[in-house]
């Protein structure tokens, strides 16, 4: 059945997704084995989900013992914190918690969303992450009836020019989904940008509400000549100095891809 | 045809020649060519070459050595002087006008069944619609005792039945039409019965399931073990582009869409379809059912150890190579895509049949129809994979997608599969020796059996 | 003949590589191809992939061997330079070659970009032309097997189809995806001109590759083959007769009498050191790897130009959310891109531009910070998907120079596990790289006022495009470059190199179609001497 073609809610399609790889006999099987451990619960707990694999949990529970010898102490706090809070909403029990329950949380969250634990780099083999799950990462799961989960496809060729599901398109011209001459080219130059805009682009604001109240106070974008040579003065920085823009590990582990 | 000449030109050329011009009528030509469509001649008398469709030369694989396909085109060297009585006797009888016998890999004894109008219009159409070549093919040299073609007499005299198949002119789309298609022009049978100890069809399980080289020709009867559960359209859009719901065609199969199917006038197609839903079902040599075991995701992820090596592939197990290789187009699940556009492996056919032969050619050589330039194909597998990796595969697929019952492939399948070694038993390993012996019927039912054993030389890509 | 062990030895087995060794061992010559790396089937690759933690690693699904390691492992690559600038490159050890993990962009120069020093005043010239090129950007394309559209403009100068060819793409584009329409759709309205990116990625079946299903995983595997690599090169090429061995490390080509190579040393993983010896050599071993086996082999270094002018597409990277849903990540990794910069008379005084939209699914770009900011549950979830409908990446190729200084060499100070040195690279950007960044700003400014942009990261830092050029400059002049057109080493007349390194300019566009259509070139030239 295409989660494309039907018409149900997304919460329905969400766990109906999460539900089709579990239902095989085997982890069905598993499942009666492992479900009430405490690492299961608490993964059902903090992601709203009562169909992860119960091995997997297993994997989850083990790999975040091998970082930290204190896991399972901190998972049986969790845990506790976790059955004596009310409700069931992932989002209420998670603001419950103490800031080293909503630590131990955290970890096994991300390993559930991303599929690993630990750190990874996109510009290095140097990094410990260990893998826990591809096919179970939660995070391509919200997305999955408009995205795939790199490498797995689920169509066919050239589907990605249709709209995708639940987006309104705005008007757009017949041609504009033509490549070359015949589609759409430019009768005009690409204007000056606005002060605003331009001043974000230079790093000094992430909102435009945030740069035109900074434009309003004072400030102003920088000149070409400023920019330039604050370039080169950032190339001169010594070594180790704190440069503009420099990333954050956080920021790197994400953006590495280049063609 | 890529050019028809003026045919006033060619009737003058052929005043004194073997067709006379009141025969020379482009509606009957033209009726010819989609014959000669429905009939597949071009499956084996094309040229490799590309000297023309016709003009022979195309080496089809027997395990009893290779077979060239004829020129038949209206030349000296083709059949340019063959009367249309000449021709008639070789469609149907199998002996060509010097009285020698042809090899049954060209399915006279389904020609046999066809109208006296199909068989004119054929005619004509390969004297006067198809462009002459000098072409001469290579000789075909089976060794002895199959090179003595005269124990054909013998063979034909056990198993041709000369009799007209009615329904040629039937409704457009009928069952009629459909019944006469299936058993003359497109020989189906010759693949999709079995055959009896006698190399002969049984004509009681007449579409139940046979096979041609390393491919198995499914039982195609309206029963349980058969494709029941394709309605008309299923069989007629399979005919059409190749694939279904239920499967794609690959192999022979393949071929026969590719160039012949595919080309036919629709009606015709719903009207195999309208025929095959009514040929009554035979049990057997069908897909096996029953339940299945997947593996699960925490199966097919790899244990707590990580990674076990970057590099080496000796480990793995069937459900992970099936991630790997396949999953990406067909599901991690074995459900295919979405939108219809790769096929599910659960409920396929070829996964499915007791038999592992489809389901590894496949895999080796990958699903290449261009019908559809749109369409996407698969890629062969044979060059990244071992034998053994491709039987763990093969198993795993099987009893993950197809049943649990069927039994595991072994590296030693795949090498055979692989290297086109047919497992054609002790008569035909004996021919010879039998022969001598004086056997001959020994031999008259291995040249039979070339009509099932035949192997495409090469694979179209 | 039986004085040597093969008529042409070809030192590495990455596209370029394997398209050389396909056509000496079609033309009936014989061939051995030594690669430093192993074998490894795609789904390996795809296995690989799937099962390690680090999903935006392209390197991590290869193999990491000791004895021939890739860019990435720890210690190889000894980098210097700007202080507000990683120089951080990536490429394979594996049969094949890179192009196992690349995108397939697969762009032809413009004719401009032969002759940058005579038309701008800056860099070098070519000592061919676009049209000296142009056939064989046609073999190559269709080797390659390239999708795209001869009726476009790639130069974004209202010339019309440019550049210039005497015969279509093999096949047509891709589909274009929706969030390409709509960049489309706002972005020409302001005055920018969008062109499709062609690509080694089949648009329909070809050449026994299936048509590209937007698996969007390009970087690192194609799981089905749609996209060229190396690799099905090199099968052809094997297919053909040449002849491969795999984990054999050439470390040193030997010089005889009159300067001709007389043989290549190679080590195995054992430690174990062999010699071969062939009519001819082709060094193939990708941009930073083949300046590196003629520096440690002193040859082809009279001119001292061998390691230098590196060159890369060093540009920025642009991440922001959208006010409306976009969908990246539906079709392959790229698309589109804009072109207006490609060829400006502002090339005079920096570095020609081109904005390529990137196209991964985003979900790993952002569900982190969202899991940190403390979203949990169904909120987490709509935010990803909000999100992940929004984001957009726009990145730059930004045009470089052949500087001498900028230079890579043989590191002795860290050595491999069978002795061999690691690599030391010196880049800095200069004034005229830096000097874009204004024309870029503003061009990412009216990008992110079109579509309501809320900055995820302002495109100002530098990063490398993985593009290796410069670094085996091809020239007239035997005192400066060090191949002549042919990519014949001037110092050595049975020595060829054949890499990305050999171009004098960068221009805008990925490098490998020119690499290969040079390679080509040569190939015809070395089938001819035999
Ligand atoms: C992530 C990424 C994306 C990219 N995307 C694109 C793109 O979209 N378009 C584009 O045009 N380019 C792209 N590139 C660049 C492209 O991959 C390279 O230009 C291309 O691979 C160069 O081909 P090559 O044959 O010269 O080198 P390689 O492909 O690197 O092959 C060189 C081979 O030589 C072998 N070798 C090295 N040293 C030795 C030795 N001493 N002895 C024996 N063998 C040796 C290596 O193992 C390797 O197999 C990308 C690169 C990366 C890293
Ligand atoms: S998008 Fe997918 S199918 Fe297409 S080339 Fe990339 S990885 Fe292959």
């Amino acid at each position: 059945m295409s989660p494309a073609h039907t018409r149900l809610s997304r919460r329905q399609l969400l766990v109906s997704l999460i539900a089709i790889p579990l239902f095989s006999p085997r982890s069905v099987f598993a499942q009666t084995a492992g479900t009430d451990s405490d690492i299961a619960r608490a993964s059902a707990l903090l992601t709203g989900r009562s169909t992860l694999a119960p091995e997997t949990a297993m994997r989850v529970q083990e790999l975040l013992s091998a970082q930290d010898a204190a896991f399972p102490s901190h998972l049986a706090s969790l845990i506790r914190a976790l059955e004596t809070a009310s409700g069931t909403d992932p989002q209420t029990l998670s603001d419950s918690l103490s800031d080293t329950d909503a630590a131990t949380a955290l970890a096994i969250l991300e390993a559930w969303y991303l599929g690993y634990v630990g750190s990874v780099s996109t510009s290095s083999m140097d990094y410990d992450g260990k893998f826990v799950t591809y096919l179970q990462a939660l995070m391509f799961e919200p997305t999955g009836d408009v995205t795939p989960r790199p490498a797995y496809s689920k169509r066919g060729a050239n589907y990605w020019s249709a709209v995708p599901e639940g987006v309104a398109a705005p008007a757009m011209a017949d041609n504009v989904a033509t490549w070359g001459l015949a589609g759409l080219k430019p009768t005009t130059s690409p204007p000056d940008p606005d002060p605003a805009w331009l001043y974000m682009m230079q790093g000094y604001a992430t909102t435009i509400t945030a740069a035109r109240a900074a434009l309003a106070g004072g400030a102003a974008p920088l000149t070409s000549d400023e920019v330039n040579a604050k370039s080169l003065a950032a190339a001169q920085a010594s070594a180790g100095a704190q440069t503009t823009g420099a990333q954050t590990s956080d920021s790197e582990t994400r953006e590495g891809d280049s063609k | 045809m890529k050019h028809m000449r003026p045919i006033l030109v060619l009737l003058a050329a052929l005043c004194a020649g073997p067709l006379s011009a009141q025969q020379a009528d482009p509606a009957l030509v033209a009726a010819g060519k989609a014959v000669a469509v429905a009939g597949d001649c071009a499956a084996c008398h094309t040229n490799p070459e590309g000297k023309g469709d016709f003009a022979g030369g195309y080496g089809v694989d027997s395990p009893l050595g290779t077979i060239y396909g004829a020129n038949i085109t209206p030349s000296p060297q083709g059949i340019g002087d063959w009367s249309f009585d000449q021709f008639d006797t070789a469609m149907r009888k199998g002996r060509a006008p010097d009285l020698h016998f042809l090899y049954p890999a060209m399915p006279y004894t389904a020609y046999a069944g066809m109208a006296e109008s199909d068989m004119k219009a054929l005619y004509s159409y390969l004297q006067l619609g198809v462009d002459p070549s000098d072409n001469v093919p290579p000789h075909t040299d089976l060794g002895f005792p199959f090179s003595f073609r005269a124990i054909m007499a013998g063979w034909n005299l056990l198993f041709l039945n000369g009799d007209v198949v009615a329904g040629a002119n039937a409704e457009a789309g009928s069952a009629a039409r459909g019944e006469y298609l299936v058993k003359t022009l497109a020989h189906c049978s010759t693949c999709h019965t079995p055959r009896n100890a006698l190399m002969g069809e049984e004509s009681d399980s007449f579409l139940g399931g046979g096979a041609v080289g390393e491919w198995i020709a499914p039982n195609i009867t309206a029963g349980p073990d058969g494709i029941g559960d394709w309605s008309r359209d299923d069989i007629a859009r399979f005919l059409a582009t190749g694939r279904n719901a239920h499967g794609v065609a690959g192999g022979e199969m393949g071929t026969a869409v590719e160039r012949s199917f595919s080309k036919m006038p629709r009606s015709d197609l719903d009207a195999i379809a309208a025929y095959l839903v009514s040929v009554p079902a035979v049990a057997g040599n069908g897909p096996v059912r029953g339940a299945r075991d997947p593996a699960s995701i925490p199966d097919i992820e790899p244990p707590l150890s990580g990674l076990n090596d970057y590099i080496d592939t000796t480990d793995m197990s069937g459900a992970r190579l099936y991630q790997a290789a396949c999953a990406t187009c067909h599901g991690w699940d074995g459900m295919g895509s979405v939108d219809g556009a790769h096929p599910a492996l659960v409920g396929n056919t070829a996964v499915a049949l007791d038999d592992p032969g489809n389901l590894v050619m496949t895999i080796l050589n990958g699903a290449q129809l261009t019908l559809d330039p749109d369409a996407s194909l698969m890629p062969a597998f044979g060059d990244q994979f071992t034998d053994a990796e491709v039987a763990k595969l093969a198993s795993y697929v099987r009893t993950g997608f197809g049943a649990k019952a069927l039994a595991p492939v072994t590296q030693a399948q795949v090498w055979n599969i692989r290297n086109g070694v047919v497992q054609t038993g002790w008569l035909l390993a004996n021919a010879k020796a039998l022969t001598i012996a004086g056997l001959g019927l020994g031999a008259l039912i291995l040249i039979a059996g070339l009509a099932v054993l035949i192997r495409r030389r090469r694979r179209i890509r | 003949m039986s004085d040597y062990d093969a008529d042409v030895i070809i030192i590495g087995s990455g596209t370029i590589g394997s398209h050389v060794a396909l056509q000496c061992a079609q033309a009936g010559k014989s061939v051995i191809i030594l690669e430093a790396g192993t074998k490894l089937p795609r789904w390996k690759a795809v296995q690989n992939f799937h099962e390690d933690a680090a999903k935006r690693n392209w390197n991590a699904p290869y193999p990491r061997l000791p004895w021939a390691p890739h860019s990435y492992m720890e210690g190889y690559i000894e980098a210097t330079g700007d202080a507000d600038f990683d120089y951080v490159t990536s490429y394979l050890r594996v049969a094949g070659g890179t192009t196992r993990h690349w995108a397939a962009a697969c762009w032809r120069l413009l004719p401009n970009d032969f002759k940058l020093k005579s038309t701008y005043g800056v860099g070098r010239d070519w000592p061919i032309s676009y049209d000296d090129l142009e056939p064989w950007y046609v073999k190559a394309e269709r080797s390659v097997g390239v999708s795209g559209t001869a009726q476009d403009d790639q130069s974004g100068q209202n010339r019309g189809a440019y550049p210039p060819r005497s015969q279509d793409y093999p096949m047509p584009p891709e589909a274009m995806p929706y969030s390409v329409q709509r960049m489309t759709s706002k972005l020409t309205d302001m005055g920018y001109s969008i062109a499709h990116e062609p690509c080694g990625r089949a648009s329909r079946p070809y050449d026994g590759r299936p048509a590209c299903i937007g698996n969007n995983n390009c970087e690192p595997a194609c799981p089905i083959g749609a996209m060229y690599s190396g690799d099905m090169t090199l099968e052809k090429a094997v297919a053909a007769g040449a002849d491969l061995r795999t984990e054999s490390v050439a470390f040193k080509l030997e010089t005889g009498e009159g300067g001709a190579i007389t043989a290549v040393h190679f080590r195995k993983p054992d430690g174990s050191d062999h010699q071969l010896t062939a009519r001819r050599f082709v060094v193939a071993s990708h941009g930073l790897e083949s300046p590196k086996l003629l520096l440690m082999s002193d040859v082809a270094n009279s001119s001292d130009q061998v390691g230098r002018n590196l060159m890369d597409h060093t540009g920025l990277t642009f991440s922001f959310l959208a006010d409306e849903p976009l969908w990246t990540g539906r079709g392959s990794v790229q698309h589109g891109c804009i072109v207006n910069r490609r060829d400006e008379p502002s090339r005079a005084q920096h570095s020609a531009i081109r904005y390529s939209f990137r196209n991964l699914v985003p979900n790993l770009d952002i569900a982190p910070d969202l899991i940190e900011q403390g979203l949990r549950g169904e909120a987490l979830d709509d935010a990803i998907r909000d999100r992940a409908g929004r984001y957009m990446q726009i990145s730059t190729m930004s045009e470089t120079l052949a500087i001498p200084t900028n230079r890579v060499q043989p590191n002795p100070d860290w050595t491999d596990s069978i002795g061999l040195p690691g690599l030391k690279v010196t880049y800095r950007l200069d004034r005229y790289v830096r000097a874009m960044l204004p024309q870029a700003q503003r061009d990412f400014a009216n990008f992110a006022q079109a579509f309501g942009a809320e900055v995820l990261t302002a495109p100002n830092q530098w990063r490398n495009q993985f593009h290796i050029m410069g670094t085996c400059i091809m020239g007239d002049d035997p005192a400066d470059s060090v191949v002549d057109k042919d990519c014949r080493t001037h110092d050595h007349d049975n020595l060829f190199v054949v890499t990305t390194g050999v171009m004098p300019t960068s221009a805008t566009v990925n490098p490998t179609l020119t690499g290969i259509a040079l390679a080509i070139r040569a190939g015809d030239t070395l089938v001819k001497e035999l």
